[in-house]
């Protein structure tokens, strides 16, 4: 908050704007160009102006055709005072309230004088909607406590009650005390805050308010709900509580059934010693104002915690996903004997399938492909965890089935048993021959440059689900230009609108009538063909493939 | 496939000491919890899982599938599958697990088997 004087422009359709007085004249008027420009045609080019006379803030109205007014009055020349109301002479147009300079909401509140019963009328009521107005567009930089607290002292102000106690329903939904004043503005002591937990109890089933005072009918009904006692042990005189709820029940059609069904927020608690005068009709629609107002404080405040919280994960997610994404093998070789492409799309920004290559001696190529059940990000956690174990135990020189039964012991203790993954690797030599294990994956295709498709058969368990799984491995051997094609149930388990899938089938027949030459094509003809099957039905997993080429040895 | 949804009915089956779990609704990441709340309230000696309106089985219904499984022989009781579709078989033909399963086509074909 800057601390120079300040406008709140109200727009027609009721959004709030925070305006500095920084220029003078600051003019305000239809005109393009004005310190203030009014989109209304009804507002004159040049309406009325504000100029500093000596650090007091002057409004003048500069001959405009509907007039300039002042909390309903019609004006020429007026001096500004803090929480004054300026309107344009037509209905549901801008309203501009002059905040003053560098006001905190205590000092708005210090000019709510408590009404004398005589004068408590529609204009008092309109200044203090006014008062929370205000109250609502400063709230970005002020804290929702600050504010519940001058809708109190404002309370207590306007009913001439000692005490005032804002309850509010934690995540349990109890009601726990968020601020408890006196009559001078002050904090009430931890021993100063006893209050009627009947009254509370009934105001909280009920969700009426509870108004009880010194008429001989407020006694009886008092006494009829077994309030009196405790009142009486308080020595209260006056006691006010209304129910603040997330749908204001002075909004519903039918209050009680409203009332059962909206969230019931907390609670305004007002009680007195002292006698005091009728608490009028009026009284009692300033104090519902209140509630009203503290409802919409309270929810806006929520929802913007809840936003922030939301944009925080968003931003941690985004995070996670850059560095799964630097975790994929960042450029694929393309050697003489053998070239390869891979790609991963995750369903969510961050996903459960990886992939990798892992070049070993002698020109040797290990291929990874991983899919760790479930999605998102504990899939995604574990997926970046197995492809580091794999990374580094394929770099040793163990054979593929002793790799996998450490890979497996070693998710099977740390994984609490709910997750798996299914995993295929296989190492290809310079020569085409190719040695793998496929635990419980996706059986991958090779499709040989006659055209045909074989499918590598074996299969084992997953990872992470059998302590005890034993793996098999078994060979088969490339020649000049087959490709072999490794990919998760993403692509197999593609649906389309119709919830129909994919399936090996269509990919078979994809491979057959192949006709391109290179890796890069055939992963495109593979996406494209998914694409173009699913016809834009929502992606429901994460689509992993990895094309490998193998080019013979050189003549 | 957001808003899916799992509903399961139990009821004895026709011996004794027998339980017939019937779901409808897809066995996904969606509906796991649903599955392993209801799986887990069973005590019974023997538990039909019937999979005639299950349409899908996704990775996660897999993993609840062998927790099940694991979870019935710990306590030495017995889990039959019934009714799989081609879906559900090839995911554990694939992952090997169709072996370690006991899978009936049919619904009375499970109710017949010893309990």
């Amino acid at each position: 908050m800057s601390n120079g004087p300040r406008l709140v422009v109200v727009e027609p359709n009721g959004t709030r704007r925070d305006v500095a007085l920084a220029i003078f004249p600051f003019r305000i008027g239809r005109q393009a160009g004005n310190e203030l420009t009014l989109r209304d045609s009804r507002v004159s080019r040049q309406q009325a102006q504000i100029t500093d006379v000596n650090g007091t803030m002057v409004l003048e109205d500069m001959g405009s055709s509907h007039g300039t007014f002042v909390n309903g009055e019609k004006i020429i020349r007026h001096e500004l005072k803090v929480s004054d109301q300026i309107d344009f002479g037509v209905p549901d147009s801008y309203r501009v309230i002059y905040v003053g300079e560098g006001a905190t909401i205590e000092e708005l509140v210090e000019r709510i004088e408590a009404p004398a019963p005589s004068q408590s009328g529609p204009r008092e009521l309109h200044h203090l909607g006014v008062l929370l107005d205000v109250a609502r567009t400063l709230s970005s930089g002020v804290s929702l406590e600050d504010i519940l607290t001058t809708v109190v002292d404002a309370a207590i102000a306007v009913t001439r009650t000692e005490r005032g106690v804002l309850l509010l329903t934690n995540p349990q939904g109890k009601l726990e005390t968020a601020v408890a004043r006196n009559a001078q503005r002050g904090t009430l002591r931890p021993e100063e805050m006893q209050i009627s937990q009947g009254v509370l109890k009934r105001v909280a089933s009920s969700r009426r308010e509870l108004i009880v005072g010194d008429t001989v009918a407020d006694a009886e009904a008092a006494g009829r709900m077994n309030q009196g006692e405790s009142i009486a042990r308080l020595d209260l005189h006056t006691v006010v509580a209304i129910p603040i709820d997330k749908m204001a029940v002075i909004e519903a059609v039918d209050a009680t059934v409203a009332a059962r069904q909206s969230e019931l927020l907390g609670i305004l608690y007002l009680d007195s010693r002292a006698p005091s005068s009728n608490f009028s009709a009026l009284d009692r629609e300033v104090v519902r104002t209140l509630a009203h107002e503290a409802a919409t404080l309270i929810e806006n405040a929520r929802l913007f915690a809840a936003a922030r919280v939301k944009a925080r994960l968003d931003h941690e997610i985004e995070i996670a996903s850059k560095i799964q994404q630097g975790l994929l093998p960042k450029s694929l070789p393309n050697l003489p004997h053998v070239a390869m492409t891979g790609s991963t799309l995750a369903c969510y920004s961050v996903g459960g399938d990886c992939f990798d290559v892992i070049e070993l001696d002698g020109g040797r190529h290990g291929f990874f492909v991983g899919d760790i059940s479930g999605k998102g990000i504990s899939a995604a956690l574990l997926a970046t965890l197995l492809q580091g174990i794999f990374f580094t135990t394929a770099s040793m020189d163990l054979a593929l089935t002793g790799i996998f039964s450490r890979v497996n012991r070693y998710l099977c203790e740390r994984s609490g048993g709910d997750r798996y993954a299914t995993v295929f690797y296989g190492v290809l030599e310079k020569t085409g021959a190719f040695e793998y294990v496929n635990a419980g994956h996706v059986p991958p295709l090779i499709r040989r440059s006659s055209g045909a498709v074989d499918r590598l058969d074996l299969a084992s368990f997953p990872v992470g689900m059998f302590p005890e799984a034993e793996y098999e491995s078994a060979s088969v051997k490339l020649e000049k230009d087959d490709f072999l094609v490794i990919y998760t149930d993403g692509v197999s388990e593609a649906a389309n609108l119709q919830a129909e899938m994919f399936e090996e089938e269509r990919l078979r027949q994809l491979l057959e009538s192949f006709k391109g030459q290179s890796v890069e094509e055939l992963a495109e003809t593979i996406r494209e063909g998914v694409k173009a099957f699913t016809q834009g039905a929502a992606q429901s997993d994460d689509v992993t493939i990895l094309v490998i080429q193998y080019k013979g040895t050189a003549a | 496939m957001a808003l899916e949804n799992l509903q399961i009915l139990a009821s004895d089956g026709p011996r004794a000491g027998q339980r017939i779990l019937r779901m409808k609704g897809p066995l996904s990441i969606h509906t796991v919890f649903e599955f392993q709340n209801q799986v887990r309230l069973e005590t019974s000696s023997s538990v039909i899982l019937d999979f005639s309106g299950v349409p899908y089985v996704d990775s996660a219904g897999l993993g609840a599938l062998v927790g099940a499984h694991l979870s019935a022989q710990k306590s030495a009781r017995k889990l039959l599958f019934a009714a799989m579709n081609a879906q559900a078989i090839t995911l554990l033909e694939m992952t090997r697990i169709r072996s370690l399963f006991a899978i009936y086509s049919t619904l009375q074909e499970a109710e017949a088997a010893p309990v």
